[in-house]
Parts: structure tokens; sequence; C-alpha cells
């Protein structure tokens, strides 16, 4: 091409400058805060069956030994985008259905702390109360060897909760005696902290399921493991939280955040577009050049 | 000499968790377990502050030396200590919400580094914008197929995706067209990811696990090779 | 000479856009302050600046989109010290002292047990990384600790694959349903069969110990393989687009719900 020549029209589709395709994006999400856009999703199967344990685990309670959950709040503030709402949903249903639960995490500080502000808002909502109707163990450093004792013996590696009570006083943890006391963990992460429960603690404690709640990246990886039921339920990304919150029928984070989502998704399918029609035609172009020349 | 002692400690460091794993449980092996789970957890513990004497040997050369950018080293030091000191002080005073020590760390906290962490993961999102826009280009067959599903997995995964073949479901008691009604996006999007990425995940599963055993067993007898275990000692 | 003008002009323009945003949000931010601290008192006034603060921060880091400068930058730094000053402490209050120091000291009327100073004697040898000479001590501590992540990690990969609900175990699924005398193949069975097929042909595309071109079933699954990794990675990408974008999407919500109110 000569300096002399215009630029085709499908080769600039192919240079638009980055930061318009930012601007783009900025304004695309902005518009549902000001205009709302249709979030109703299906609930996919993951979810449904995450959703049925804990109303099966309410159930359970009313007629025979209680059973607790424990949540692996494994995520970060990097990753609270996603696995804040979804832990928020699941905190709504067991207050609302009288699970009690045990918060606790095993690779970072930041999980517990972040958690227990969530159980704080919402037990405001539904009238419950620390250390009755749930415990924050906090943040526990351990290694494999000491998950191992863990998973053998609770309070081997727990002596005190997350506000320094110990924890054989909180009055909720006089139920627990062990790990068989809970039906279900569920792993809220934003990578692969569900491995320990799934490799290490279910094949001890047969009863023991395992849900997750994890950053839709890591999603498809999960996949084998709900195929082969060592998972039995998962939230995926901030969709997995919007159908969790529609089974709840309540409108959170998750579902605001959907109608941003659907602009942002339909963007990039557009971006992609762009990109691949100024490439197929700016290849014909060539191909023609060369026959030209030829 | 130290060789042996490193290989010796190492097949050690292994051997009692391989024993405990596939001795039957009358040969009482994991009586020790929480023991020494405790022991190690609090050796690897004592590591803690590698870290921070790591950070502070570059930064401080940095400051001293005056090269480029080296107020932003005075910036990284004043917030590890502030957070550390605030921290300690906190945990050590039991201080209790309201106090003016959890008022500073709420501010350390909630409002620096919870925001600044979150917002530069936040990034990453104009950059699959661009990496989408500049870089993915259906050059071959095998990147029509990725695009295809990938379109189909982010129209299955959006309200409005979902609402385009929404109509379909309509035809879910049909008994002829029955099977129309399973090709909505979100129908779709769920049986890709069950069936074709899940046996696609498993199979690199296998392969990644069966690796990790064998890299296992290498490093337990001191097999494995490479810049860090030909070291010389 | 034009070049010049031009980046001076544009340097110009930034500034004068940037001493403008500024202000009109630094003017903002104090009205906020000054309407929570009346109507709520002083920690109202505190909550409303540390919002602030944090919507400066977020822009600060979003002004990276337009150009690499150095307020990025200072704020990269700032998190990385306020990151590993967290952790640091962490460590020590949830790890250390509970595990080690209140039984070496005898804490909380418990017996002082010497026996924990031992500890310290493998403790230490962390740190010899930091010495040229002695860095082989470390070497002793980092690979007892690889050797005892090698033995739990065979406990792993045997549970992982072969227990009850293991990978393997459950890859052996039905391909035809029996019942009441009849065999019948649904779609549940061309799922399973779909499955099977799939994970077959990518592990041969993994499989190394053979040559694919002389053997022709091996080229076909292993090719075949091949595009249906092609469909993993198309929904791998999928997914990701939607988790990238809720990071963004939080802090959108941050900025207009909690700063502005809207």
């Amino acid at each position: 091409m000569t300096e002399n020549e215009k630029v085709p029209w499908y080769e600039v589709l192919q240079r638009i400058d980055r930061r318009i395709i930012y601007l783009i994006v900025l304004a695309l999400c902005s518009v549902p805060f000001f205009i709302p856009i249709p979030v109703a999703m299906e609930v996919s199967p993951p979810v449904q069956s995450l959703f049925d344990k804990i109303e099966q685990i309410a159930e359970q309670n009313k007629s025979g030994k209680e059973q607790f959950v424990l949540l692996a709040m494994d995520w970060s503030p990097s990753v609270k985008a996603e696995n804040e709402p979804q832990t928020a949903a699941i905190i709504e249903h067991m207050f609302r259905k009288n699970v009690r639960f045990i918060i606790l995490s095993f690779y970072l500080p930041e999980g517990p702390r972040m958690t227990e502000t969530l159980a704080e808002e919402l037990a405001k909502k539904y009238d419950k109360r620390y250390g009755v109707d749930w415990v924050n163990i906090g943040y526990k450093q351990v290694d494999l060897p000491a998950y191992l004792s863990f998973i053998r013996d609770m309070y081997s590696i727990i002596e005190k909760d997350y506000r320094g009570t110990p924890i054989r006083d909180v009055p909720m943890m006089k139920k627990v005696g062990s790990l068989r006391d809970v039906s279900l963990v569920f792993e809220a992460t934003g990578s692969a902290g569900y491995g320990i429960w799934v490799i290490y603690a279910q094949p001890e404690i047969r009863t023991l399921e395992v849900g997750v709640g994890v950053t839709a990246i890591v999603g498809p990886s999960i996949r084998p493991f709900i195929d082969s039921r060592q998972i039995i339920g998962m939230l995926e990304g901030l969709s997995g939280a919007a159908q969790y919150e529609q089974l709840l029928k309540t409108r959170g984070n998750a579902t605001r955040g959907m109608g941003s989502q659907n602009l942002a998704h339909l963007w990039i399918i557009v971006t992609m577009a762009l990109g691949n029609i100024g490439y197929f035609l700016s290849k014909r172009r060539e191909r023609n050049r060369k026959k030209e020349v030829a | 000499m130290r060789r042996y002692i490193i290989i010796w400690l190492t097949f050690i460091g292994g051997l009692y968790y391989f024993l405990e794993f596939v001795l039957p449980a009358e040969s009482r092996m994991s009586d020790a377990v929480t023991e020494i789970g405790k022991v190690t957890l609090v050796i690897g513990g004592c590591s803690f502050l590698l870290g921070v004497i790591n950070l502070m040997r570059m930064h401080t050369a940095r400051i001293a030396l005056k090269r480029p950018g080296w107020y932003n080293s005075v910036a990284l030091i004043v917030a590890l200590f502030a957070m550390l000191i605030v921290h300690l002080w906190k945990f050590y005073a039991n201080a209790q919400p309201g106090d003016a020590i959890d008022k500073v760390y709420d501010l350390l906290w909630n409002y620096l580094r919870v925001p600044i962490d979150s917002t530069i993961f936040s990034l990453l999102a104009f950059y699959i914008v661009s990496a989408a826009y500049r870089s993915f280009r259906i050059k071959s067959g095998e990147a029509a197929i990725m695009m295809l599903a990938a379109l189909i997995v982010m129209l299955g995964q959006i309200p409005l995706g979902q609402k385009i073949t929404l109509w379909l479901k309509s035809l879910e008691t049909d008994p002829q067209l029955w099977w129309v009604s399973r090709l909505r996006f979100d129908t779709v999007r769920e049986w890709l990811m069950a069936v074709w990425n899940g046996a696609a995940q498993r199979g690199i599963l296998f392969g990644a696990l069966i690796g990790s055993m064998a890299l296992s067993l290498r490093i337990w007898l001191s097999l494995e090779r490479g810049s860090f275990f030909d070291k010389r000692l | 000479m034009e070049t010049s003008e031009l980046l001076k002009r544009r340097a110009r323009i930034e500034l004068i856009v940037v001493l403008i945003l500024g202000t009109a949000i630094c003017v903002y931010i104090a009205a906020d302050c000054i309407r929570y601290g009346v109507k709520e008192g002083f920690d109202g006034f505190l909550n409303r600046l540390g919002v602030g603060i944090a919507a400066i921060c977020t822009l600060l880091i979003y002004s990276f989109l337009y150009r690499e400068n150095p307020f990025y930058r200072l704020l990269e730094h700032i998190l990385i010290g306020l990151s590993v000053g967290y952790s640091t402490g962490v460590v020590w209050t949830e790890l250390l002292k509970p595990n080690w120091f209140d039984k070496l000291v005898g804490a909380e009327g418990r017996i002082p047990n010497l026996l924990w100073l031992l500890v310290l004697v493998p403790g230490v040898l962390w740190y010899f990384q930091l010495s040229r000479k002695n860095v082989w001590l470390s070497r002793i501590l980092i690979m007892f600790f690889m050797g005892t992540g090698a033995g739990l990690g065979f406990r792993g990969v045997f549970q992982n694959l072969l227990a009850e609900r293991g990978q393997i175990t459950q890859s052996f699924k039905s391909i035809l349903t029996y019942s009441g005398g009849s065999v019948s193949f649904t779609w549940f069975n061309f799922d399973n069969l779909l499955f099977i097929v799939i994970m077959l042909c990518v592990l041969s595309y993994f499989f190394f110990s053979f040559r694919h071109e002389k053997n022709p079933v091996l080229r076909g699954s292993s090719r075949l393989g091949r595009y249906f990794l092609m469909i993993c990675f198309g929904t791998i990408f999928g997914t990701t687009v939607q988790g990238r974008m809720s990071l963004f999407i939080d802090r959108l919500t941050f900025l207009f719900h909690d700063w502005l109110g809207l």
C-alpha cells in the first residue's frame, strides 16, 4: 500500500485504538446502573443441586440429628467480585432455613474476615446470633499433615474462634463433635482450594459432601469432579450466584451485576466479529493482489 | 556428604506419610500424625520473615542508591510496617469494633488494601476485551471450533443470550419436536460444559495427576534433575 | 519539531483534564464527608473519607488504561507493602504464637515447655537462603518439605483417581440401560459414550510413548483429541470472559453505588 492510498475500512477495523474499546466497555457496563436490563436466568443443574442439598440438610435437621455446614472461605479481595455474592447467597439460604454453619479458611486469612462482615449484615435481617447460629473459626494456617489431623480430630488444630473465645466455650460448637457432624463443605475459592476436601476429607468421611463456589475461570476444571460426584454442586462465577439468588427469590449484587454482564459479553462478541471481518477481508485483498502480480 | 544428608532427609520426610497411607490402621502409624503435623507446621511458619527481609534488602538498596522510582520503595516500606504494626497492635490490645486502632486497621484494610487489590485485578477485564479483539482470529479449523464453543458458552451464560432461544422451551412437551427444545443456548452450553468440556478436562487431569505422581516419586527418591536440584552444594 | 509541539500540547491538555477532574473529585469527597459528618457524627465522616480514598485509588489505577503513570506504580507498591505486612502479621498471630510461642512460654496458664525451642534449630535453616556460602543448609529444609509433599502426593493422587468416587472409578460409565429385561440406548447412554470417547481421544493426544504417525488409530484419535481440546479451550475462554468482567463490574458497583450513591 502506498502512502497516498487510503486505508481501507476493513484495515481500520483491525486497528481501533484500544482506549476506544475500553471506553465502550466502561460505557456499556455503566448503562444497567441507569437503565434496567432483564436479568432472569435459567438455573443450571449444578446450582440447583447445591440449593437442593441445603434444603435437604434443613429438612433432615427437623427430624434427626443436627447436621452442620462448613464454609471454607478461601477467597481474597482480588476475587471478591464473584465469591462474595456466592457466599452471601449461601449464607442467606442457611439463615432462612436455620442451618447452622462454621466459617474457616486454610489458605487465606482474608476470606473469614470478609465472610464475617457478610454474615453479620445478614444476621441482622434474620435475627441470628454469633456463637449460636454460626461460628467463625478464622484462618488456620495448616500444611497437609496438620490438615490430616484436622480431618480425624477437628479440635486438634482449633483452639479458639475468630474472636479469641476458646472454641469449646462457643455454644454452637458443643453440638459439633467432629467433622462427621458436618454434612456439606461449601468451598468458595478463586483457584483450587477444593482439592483438599475432595481428595483427603471425603474418602475418610463418606457422608461428607462438597459444594463449591468458584470464579468462572475455574468452573470448567471442576466439571470432572461434578461428573464423578466428588463435588455435588457449583456456583460458577457471578452467573452462578445470580441463579442462586433467583432460587432464593432475592435480588442481590449478583443479579444486579448480570445486567452489565449482558452488554459486556455482547460487546466482546462484536469486537471478535469486527476483528475477524477485518482479518478475512484483508486476507482476501492480499490474495487478489498476489494473483494480479502473478 | 552434604548431598547424602539432603537425600536421606528428603526420603525420610516422605517415608512417614507414604507408609502411613499404605500400611493398615493396626500399624498405628496414624497416631503420631497430629503431633508431627503441628511440628512441621511451626517449622514451615518460621520462614515468615524471609519475604520481609528480601523486600527490605531490595528496596532499601533502591532508596540508598536513589534509583528511578525510589519513592515507590519508600511507600512500600511504610505500608508494610504500617500494616504489620497496626495488625499486631490490634491483636495484642484486643481491640473491639469502634476502638481507634480498629478504625486505623479498617482504613488500611477496607479502604486501601481491598479496593487496590480488586481494582488491579479488574484491569484484566479490559485486557481480555483487547485480547479478544486483537488476537482471536479464525486462522484454522481448530480456531473456528474454539470460537464456536466460546460463542455458545458466552451466549448461554447471560440472560439476554438465553432469552434469544427461550421460546424453544415451549416445544418441550411436543411429542415430535421435543428435541428442538434442547437446542437452547443455555441447554447446549450446559451440555458442552458437562460432557465435552468435562471429558476433555478429565483427560487433562489424568495426565496431570500421573505426571505429578511421577514427579513426586522422582523428588522423593532424589532422582530429579534441573537447575535447582543440580545446584552445587 | 511538529511532533514535540503535539506532545507538549497533549501533555498540557492531559494536565488540565487531570486538574479539573481531580479538583471536582476532591470537592465532591469533601462535601460528602461534611454531609455525613453532620448527619452521623465523626464515624460517618471517617467512613465517607475512607470510601473517598478507596474511590481515588480505584480511579488512579484505572488511569493506567490510558497511559502508564507514576500514580499506578505508587499504588502497586503500596499494595505489595500492605499485603506482605498483613501476611507477616497473620503468620505470627495465627500460626506461630498459638502453636509455638504460647506453648514455649506457658501462656494462658499452661506449663512452659522449653522443648519447643528445638523447633528453632530447623526453623532458622530457612534464613540461610540469604547466605551465598551456606545456602545448602536451607536446601535441607526445602528438600525435607518437598519429600513430605511427595509422600503426601501419592495419597492425593491415589485417592483422587481410585477412591469410590474417584476419577478413574467414575469413568466407567454405562453405555446401555438395562430395565425390565430389555436393553435400550437412551440420551443418558449417548452422553456417557460421548464422554468416554472424548476422554480417550484427549488422553491419546497426550500419549507420547508411541509415535502417532506410525499408528493410524492413535493418529486419528489424537487428531480428534486436538479438536475436543479446542472445544474445551473455547469453553474456558467463554467462562474467563465472564470471570474477568465480574471483577470490573464489582468496581463499577462500588463507584456508582457506594461512592456516588446512584
